[in-house]
């Protein structure tokens, strides 16, 4: 019976990134298209190594004069050295060796494999063919630099909020650290992400975990500000109150389904609505919570209180009179409180 | 502020003990002569049979009437179904009392016991001069009936009425005691104290008419005296309220806005400043109130009216952050007002932008309701000028226990008052 063993390719985080089937020997290892594994490692030789079938029946890894060499991956190497090369590994099922700079494990393709996942995403593109994978969230499109970039725009859209905000004397210092302070805050939630991300699919992504909590908590303060200023110029109107809710629950679903793309290979649909679950359940048991705790205590006068500095050419005004002959709604109002809890 | 200046007027809270300076023959003299027509008045938790509050009363007519405040027993008449009211003569003879009359304004009541006693003060005006002797007779403490000398130091100034300013130690119990001369007359009833031996008395005249209502024929005691409360805290406020904030009220120029002050000679005033190297802006605040401060339970007072100006200027500041401060100033300030949540409902508030004259205001009107005393509420104005640049105001008008109609009214009028003169 011929011999057959699959050669699987590694990345650095061990995950496999190509598996290929040798069946006839001496087989080539190597970056020239000939070979019969083609590595895309500028540190391996066109021809690097070859597997040989030895007469006893034993697979047999032998270097074929390559400038880096071959050794046994997992071997103790000494800090700062290099790997000891060999002239030949003994290739047992699970066996590893690098080459350059990869990793390749050899398998026994009798190796039992995981049973499929059900697939029951039914995600559907334009032309009606199912998506085999998921498709990517475009924050994984943005290049490191950018993301970084986004972390250092939100700090210093923080910085210039804390500045814009405080009415005291304040020092660079002192908005800067307070940005900082959100910074790590984000950085920390990030970090969970990433855990979670590494042990899920290998790939931590950590600098587009925090790119994303920064955007979001960029577009919360954005949100913040907008009911702030609704509120200004439509002191009567329930819009602000309602915007920051009804923002927030969105804001939170779309973050929570990136985190979930950059964290899973989830499909699309199904991390939406998993994102939309949890976050509706939170904002429902705060709601829940902040009903059952609230301020409805005798001394607390609750109304809008944002001003922005525009004159009242920008506003809907009233005469004196029309605003306290409307008060007639509020003695309504606490009236029926009143009648209420008699 | 306001509401420890109320607690400490009403409800005689002064630990100082009560001091008989210079006593010699004429305290023992009224003590003698007038010791047993003074009274302890007691308020009995009837489930209990145990005292919830003590006070001091007196005898004023042969038909067994007795003054006291309206505070010792203002327990009884929010809940009579839980109290009941009981004196206790010189010589520890308890007997039950009903309440005919209270005045909640002046903090008196007029109680009735079952008795015709052998001696009662005569309600008769007296004259009596800065600097005479007076003796203070009550149950500081429930310690027993106690004399305590003092000075008459004539009429408060700042009151819509007239209380007696008497230089003496009152002690809580001895709320409703009568205060004398040396010639035996009453001079006042005792009511409250600021401390240091700063205390006040409702003079005797205010007793003598609520007296004079209930010995008339025919008269009979309110039904619901919780009623009644509500009927003279309404009357009060029309009287101080008609013309409050009318054309004549003065004005004040802060900042380049001009603003009302002292509404009415009742009022009191004071302005400060703040001007800190470390804060970038600078505020100017000004303050009227009243002292006149209506006691309508242990869980509520009521009777306030305060206006706050708080003017604030910064050169450094840019539009943005100067709103901020702004916005802060807005948001903030005590109301001074002191109530139960079983007395009053929360507040609800109606925010809108209102011009008058070439000046627009951000104004919140917040309403909350006694739940007691029916057609009664409390409100706060607050308005803040929009438009100026890097100099604003924040103003505050306060009004507790008033009808709808008179916090509608005032309200307008007070944001009519002010002006922008540059």
């Amino acid at each position: 019976m011929a011999r057959v063993t699959i050669v699987e390719v590694l990345d650095a985080r061990g995950a496999v990134r190509s598996r290929t089937r040798l069946d006839a020997f001496p087989a080539t290892i190597g970056r020239a298209y000939s070979a019969d594994v083609i590595l895309d490692d500028p540190y391996v030789c066109p021809r690097h190594a070859r597997v040989v079938l030895t007469e006893s029946g034993d697979l047999v890894a032998e270097d074929a004069g390559s400038v880096n060499g071959v050794s046994e991956h997992g071997a103790p190497v000494q800090r700062g050295a290099q790997p000891a090369r060999v002239a030949s590994v003994l290739l047992r099922p699970g066996a590893e060796i690098r080459v350059g700079r990869t990793v390749l494990r050899f398998c026994d393709p009798d190796q039992p494999v995981a049973p499929a996942l059900p697939d029951t995403a039914s995600d559907v593109v334009g032309d009606g063919a199912i998506r085999i994978m998921p498709a990517r969230h475009p924050i994984t499109a943005l290049p490191p630099r950018a993301a970084l970039l986004v972390c250092v725009a939100t700090l210093g859209v923080f910085a210039l909020n804390a500045f814009l905000g405080s009415y005291t004397r304040v020092t660079e210092a002192k908005v800067v650290s307070e940005a900082l302070l959100i910074l790590a805050g984000l950085a920390i939630w990030a970090s969970g992400w990433a855990v979670a991300s590494r042990i899920v699919s290998h790939r931590s992504s950590f600098i587009h975990h925090l790119a994303l909590a920064c955007s979001a908590a960029v577009v919360a303060l954005a949100l913040g500000l907008a009911s702030q200023w609704l509120s200004f110029f439509f002191p009567a109107s329930a819009v602000h109150d309602v915007l920051p809710v009804l923002g927030g629950l969105a804001l939170a679903t779309a973050a929570l389904a990136g985190h979930l793309a950059l964290a899973s290979p989830m499909p699309h649909r199904r991390r939406w609505r998993a994102a939309l679950a949890v976050t509706g359940t939170v904002v429902a048991l705060i709601a829940l919570a902040a009903y059952a705790d609230r301020d409805e205590s005798t001394t607390a006068m609750s109304y809008p209180s944002s001003l922005k500095p525009l004159g009242p050419r920008w506003l809907q005004t009233m005469p004196v009179a029309e605003f306290t002959r409307r008060a007639s709604d509020l003695r309504a109002q606490v009236d029926s409180l009143a009648a209420e809890e008699q | 502020m306001l509401r420890l200046l109320a607690l400490l007027l009403i409800l005689v809270t002064s630990p100082a003990l009560a001091q008989q300076e210079g006593s010699g023959g004429a305290s023992t003299r009224v003590f003698r002569r007038f010791a047993d027509q003074v009274l302890k008045v007691e308020v009995v938790e009837t489930s209990s049979a145990a005292k919830a509050t003590i006070g001091s009363g007196f005898y004023v007519s042969d038909r067994g009437h007795v003054v006291t405040n309206y505070h010792v027993i203002s327990q009884l008449v929010h809940a009579p179904e839980r109290y009941r009211a009981e004196v206790v003569d010189a010589r520890g003879e308890t007997r039950a009392v009903a309440v005919l009359a209270i005045d909640v304004v002046h903090d008196l009541a007029v109680l009735r016991a079952d008795v015709r006693p052998a001696k009662h003060f005569a309600l008769e005006p007296v004259a009596v001069s800065q600097g005479d002797r007076l003796f203070a007779l009550g149950h500081p403490h429930d310690l027993g009936l106690s004399i305590v000398e003092g000075t008459y130091n004539g009429l408060l100034e700042h009151t819509l009425y007239p209380k007696i300013h008497f230089t003496g130690s009152l002690n809580p119990g001895m709320s409703g005691g009568p205060t004398l001369a040396e010639s035996g007359h009453v001079v006042g009833v005792n009511v409250s104290t600021a401390g240091n031996q700063v205390s006040f008395l409702v003079p005797v005249e205010r007793a003598a008419t609520l007296v004079a209502t209930t010995l008339e024929p025919g008269f009979a005691p309110p039904k619901r005296f919780l009623a009644e409360v509500g009927r003279q805290v309404r009357a009060y406020q029309d009287v101080y309220l008609a013309d409050m904030f009318g054309g004549s009220t003065p004005t004040v120029a802060l900042g380049g806005y001009t603003l009302p002050t002292k509404p009415a000679p009742f009022f009191k005033c004071w302005a400060d400043a703040t001007r800190r190297d470390e804060l970038p802006y600078q505020v100017v605040e000004h303050q009227c109130s009243t002292d006149d401060v209506l006691y309508i339970s242990g869980g509520q007072s009521s009777g306030v009216v305060e206006v706050e100006h708080r003017v604030l200027s910064s050169r450094e500041l840019g539009a943005l952050r100067f709103y901020s401060l702004l916005s802060g100033t807005f948001a903030s300030g005590d109301e001074g007002m002191y109530a139960d949540d079983e007395e009053v409902t929360p507040f609800r508030c109606e925010t809108r932008n209102v011009t008058h004259h070439a000046l627009a205001f951000r104004a919140a009107l917040c309403l909350r309701r006694y739940r007691k005393l029916d057609g009664l509420y409390d409100a706060v104005l607050r308005a803040a000028a929009l438009g100026g640049r890097g100099k604003g105001l924040v103003t505050t008008l306060t009004l507790s226990g008033v009808s709808f109609e008179n916090a509608q009214r005032v309200a307008g009028r007070y944001l009519e008052r002010i002006t922008w003169r540059e």
